[in-house]
């Protein structure tokens, strides 16, 4: 089975926002695909900013340490 | 079964013998008549730093030198030990089993359970994501509700059934019935699940004796027979699934049962099923064969699972959400409820009910048992 990489183009498939029972500040985590594979993945940014289920978007490390991505839609030309 | 409520000053211990002694006492037996006991739980050992759990209760119930067993798959804890149980008899391994689930959890804080629940997934992956178990279940209902066109309603609807059922059932947490509105502006939990999406962290234990027929033959009241016991596992971690809006366990273990038993999902007559979170009951429903995946949510908003229905009721005790959810309890006490349904003894009877099913998950699919039982 294929792992979804970092810099690759996926389809948003689910979202959600923690809010209780984690860490004080809410966040986002969403679950993307290559067409093939799933992967979970902490997203940085607004958690309330958030593409739609669906929606083609780019997966980029928001820093070098840790497992935070920014989920960036993919431009309509 | 005891009571589920929040008694953080009773022990874990306390309570799986108290509920042991309550299913001896109806199926007419003593401790000593017990041949093996198979004990359900998933967080002793996080949360109180205690292993043998099963011995121990061995012990405090008076029977030493009896085979006795921990068995643990998260929130699936109890549905496996009663499995175990009913394969020990058919077994001929042993004539009387004592299947007992128990869970202490509200002596621990949110975060604390939030954490060790999260063992139930796979650590390295989703685990390391941050995601939580509610984080999960919020993904599911995102996944479902982009896919099959799911509303605040459907999830509500959920809820409001099994709540109203829980009102009459004394073994019940949640007495009281919800008002949409109350359930609609409740504090947000994960997204899109606010706080009326999610079984309530309580303690409590419930017990059941299985017995070959010959040794169960002497009980004044009415028998139920174990038609099924099946078990299946499932992907534990998100990487390993091809999509949020199915738990294969429950397909595979499903067909499996209804096999065993020679019936079909039609045939069920009373269900109860494992809706930890209110989206789990939607998917649920449909991996069980009730509904056509894709139709789960508008057939329960329809009221299609509701008490009095013509088709198959669906959780009458008040399920997880109404019930409770002591996680290493809850598979033992779908089996308590579906056997005072086959015994005309529920405070929310269904009529006629000659069928029952439980379905117990554990973790993110990663298990789920299915019981199927018959009126005898």
């Amino acid at each position: 089975m294929s792992v979804v990489g970092v810099g690759e183009r996926c389809l948003l498939v689910a979202t959600t926002v923690i809010r209780v029972g984690a860490l004080d500040t809410p966040y986002a985590v969403a679950v993307v695909t290559d067409g093939e594979a799933l992967r979970t993945v902490r997203l940085a940014g607004d958690p309330d900013a958030l593409p739609e289920p669906g929606t083609p978007v780019d997966l980029v490390a928001a820093g070098a340490a840790d497992s935070t991505y920014h989920c960036r839609k993919v431009r309509q030309s | 079964m005891t009571p589920f409520r929040q008694q953080p000053d009773a022990g874990l211990v306390d309570l799986a013998v108290d509920a042991g002694r309550r299913a001896l006492d109806d199926a007419g037996l003593v401790a000593t008549d017990v041949d093996a006991i198979y004990f359900g739980n998933f967080l002793g050992r996080s949360l109180e730093g205690q292993g043998v759990l099963a011995s121990i209760i061995a012990a405090r119930l008076g029977v030493m030198g009896i085979a006795a067993t921990n068995v643990e798959g998260a929130c699936g804890s109890a549905g496996m030990a009663f499995r175990q149980g009913v394969l020990a008899v058919r077994a001929e391994a042993a004539e009387v089993c004592l299947c007992i689930g128990a869970e202490r959890m509200s002596a621990a804080s949110t975060t604390q359970i939030t954490r060790v629940l999260t063992e139930a997934g796979d650590m390295v992956t989703d685990g390391a994501a941050g995601l939580t178990f509610p984080g999960f279940f919020g993904l599911v209902a995102s996944a479902y509700r982009h896919k099959y066109g799911l509303g605040r309603e459907h999830l509500t609807a959920v809820i409001m059934k099994n709540r109203e059922h829980a009102v009459s059932n004394p073994f019940a947490i949640f007495r009281a019935a919800l008002e949409a509105d109350a359930i609609a502006n409740a504090k947000p939990i994960a997204d899109p699940l606010r706080l009326f999406d999610c079984s309530a962290i309580c303690d409590g234990a419930a017990a059941a004796v299985v017995t070959s027929r010959g040794a169960a033959l002497h009980r004044a009241g009415p028998l139920v027979e174990v038609l099924a016991a099946e078990q299946s596992s499932g992907p534990v971690g998100i990487n390993q699934m091809s999509t949020l809006t199915t738990f294969p366990a429950t397909v595979v273990c499903a067909d499996r049962a209804y096999r065993a038993a020679g019936i079909a999902a039609a045939d069920v007559d009373v269900a109860e099923l494992h809706d930890c979170f209110s989206i789990t009951e939607i998917v649920d429903t449909a991996d069980l064969g009730f509904f056509p995946h894709g139709e789960a949510h508008e057939a329960i908003a329809a009221g299609l699972t509701r008490s009095a229905t013509s088709g198959v009721v669906v959780n009458p005790s008040g399920g997880l959400l109404g019930r409770g959810h002591p996680v290493g309890a809850t598979g033992l006490a779908q089996i308590h409820e579906i056997t005072r349904q086959l015994r005309d003894e529920s405070e929310n009877q269904v009529s006629g009910a000659r069928i029952g099913l439980t379905h117990n998950l554990g973790g993110a699919g990663a298990t789920a048992t299915i019981a199927i039982l018959e009126r005898s």
